[in-house]
């Protein structure tokens, strides 16, 4: 829908201000609007960021009511990747002996990985009911979809910060020695959140429509684990499989070439090539655009879906 | 409400447009055509494709073209599944128009039903800030208000308990609360006045006429017609997706009783 507020008839069905149904309390909807790739985007963004206030008080409600009946309380949002951790750990160590004299490298390299995918993970398996358990809310007053799928995002950026810090402490025991390679480190975690939000906002728009989702995206993500260098890293790539087409094609998915970067960065991994990285980083952007059209092009049946 | 002292229906309107509604049609997909699963797809697809096949839909509002003026009270009627929600949920925003446009001056706030919109889990302080920050104020908006209407709520102490305990008068006590408190330029309300005990109606009733008073307008879906003649100075009858009738209560209220009337006595015949 569009959601225009302006101080003239005449320019309010010309452009497009992405201003609520609030202040400055003129607003024209109207058929058939849709934004273009790069308008959308910044449309929903404006949206977002003008209802934060609304975002910030539902992710503190829910952490809250979801502490409140637990004896753990926020202690549940690390234990799970922690147990992934361990039990990946032993697998790979103890039991297919992958670590060969290296158990702490073994160690540091699986935590890196699942600590960073764990955030990957929780977004989008979470984001198959992002707008659909709103739709009480969503038929009660005119709140932009997106908004949900923001709130979700923001709720894993908070567990985020905590698994990092726990990370940090994980390379300070007993990772290599921090190089200038560091310094990139906040540039793939910048992709590891487009990325996400692009793949989260996609999942959340199509599974109001499509209730397979809710199963497929557990399974994908799972899928995904094993092709993206997450327990393992890229030199176990050159290890085994070898410099083959094969691991050209695995570079291929953007996801593979974030968590390689993410590894080459706290690790010193194997670099992968700027061809690779290129193509990844376009691949993000234009995931990035076409969630961004999916949605927008899905907006106006959603309330009407739910 | 006070059936047995009726108080005069809201002064007539001025002419500041408030909402106008120009052309509308708002359509749904019949629910054999939502299909949620990729087995149900792909057979809708291959029905589709091979013969002809198009989905269906049912026309919820139909060239619906209405202009709500400053003082207006707009008692909506109609049967159900006449397009009279659907009405109200297009002019808050809620669904997007198939076709036309919806214009809107002023805040608008919403009670389209009650104990919607609330997490059950939070308690009633909480949800009245959610649900306030849903209608689009900002928080010191709504922390200057707040004790306001947590007074006006009168539920004591429960306002700090989780709302899943709350009974549905307290639950209407605060939805109303919450929407009256802030003093919308346009409260559009959908068939809620039925909970509540006498002396919140009385108080509800009260805050609605003062609102007027300070440049607002209300349209109310009710199949209350005693409601509508009480409070409303203005109707529409709403058939099929269709205004059929828009004007002053008494009238359309009579126009309705009559098709109505004449309807039930031709199927007794």
């Amino acid at each position: 829908m569009s959601t225009r507020t302006s101080s003239s008839p005449d320019s309010s069905k010309s452009q497009p201000v992405f201003n609520e149904l609030i202040n400055p309390h003129r607003s024209v909807f109207a058929s058939g609007q849709r934004l273009g790739m790069l308008r959308a985007p910044m449309s929903h963004w404006s949206q977002i960021w003008n209802r934060r206030s609304l975002i910030s008080f539902i992710v503190s409600g829910n952490l809250r009511t979801k502490v409140i009946n637990t004896l753990l309380g926020r202690l549940w949002h690390l234990i799970p990747p922690v147990v992934q951790i361990a039990v990946y750990f032993v697998v790979v160590n103890y039991i297919f002996g992958g670590g060969g004299t290296r158990p702490k490298t073994v160690f540091v390299t699986i935590s890196v990985g699942i600590l960073h995918w764990s955030f990957l993970n929780l977004c989008v398996s979470n984001s198959t009911t992002a707008i659909t358990s709103n739709d009480s809310l969503l038929k009660q007053s005119p709140v932009p979809p997106v908004v949900f799928v923001g709130v979700l995002f923001r709720e894993q950026l908070q567990h985020l910060g905590i698994k990092m810090g726990i990370m940090a402490v994980i390379l300070l025991m007993w990772g290599p020695e921090l190089s200038w390679r560091l310094a990139l480190y906040p540039v793939w975690i910048g992709m590891l959140l487009l990325n996400t939000w692009s793949l989260g906002l996609m999942v959340a728009t199509l599974s109001v429509f499509f209730r397979d989702l809710e199963k497929a995206a557990g399974l994908f993500i799972l899928m995904m684990m094993y092709l993206c260098p997450v327990i393992y890293g890229v030199d176990f790539l050159t290890a085994n499989i070898g410099p083959v087409p094969l691991i050209d094609v695995i570079m291929l998915n953007p996801f593979a070439v974030n968590f390689a970067m993410i590894k080459w960065s706290l690790l010193g991994s194997d670099p992968i090539a700027m061809w690779q990285l290129g193509l990844a980083a376009c691949s993000s952007l234009g995931l990035f655009l076409f969630a961004h059209q999916v949605y927008e092009r899905s907006r106006a049946k959603i309330t009407k879906s739910l | 409400m006070n059936q047995d002292q009726p108080e005069p229906a809201a002064p007539p309107s001025t002419q500041e447009p408030k909402i106008i509604v120009d052309n509308v049609r708002i359509s749904f997909k019949h629910s054999f055509d939502r299909c949620y699963s990729v087995k149900q797809k792909l057979a809708e697809l291959y029905k589709r494709m091979s013969r002809g096949h198009k989905p269906g839909y049912s026309h919820a509002l139909q060239n619906v073209s209405v202009q709500i003026n400053t003082g207006d009270v707009v008692g909506v009627i109609g049967p159900n599944g006449s397009g009279k929600s659907t009405l109200l949920r297009t002019i808050a925003g809620i669904y997007e128009p198939d076709e036309g446009s919806v214009e809107l001056n002023g805040r608008v706030s919403t009670l389209l039903s009650l104990g919607t919109g609330f997490k059950n889990q939070m308690s009633g302080r909480d949800n009245i800030v959610l649900n306030a920050l849903t209608l689009g104020m900002s928080r010191d908006e709504i922390d200057s208000k707040l004790e306001e209407v947590i007074e006006y709520a009168d539920i004591g102490e429960h306002i700090e308990v989780p709302m899943k305990y709350y009974s549905s008068g307290m639950i209407s006590r605060v939805s109303f609360a919450i929407v009256l408190v802030m003093r919308p330029d346009i409260l559009l309300i959908d068939e809620v006045f039925s909970v509540g005990d006498l002396q919140f109606k009385q108080k509800s009733e009260r805050t609605l006429r003062e609102m007027l008073e300070q440049a607002s307008c209300q349209v109310i879906v009710s199949h209350s017609l005693s409601f509508i003649r009480q409070h409303c100075n203005r109707a529409i009858l709403v058939q099929a997706g269709k205004i059929i009738a828009d004007g002053p209560t008494e009238e359309v209220v009579g126009l309705y009783e009559q098709i109505y009337s004449n309807k039930d006595e031709a199927g007794q015949a």
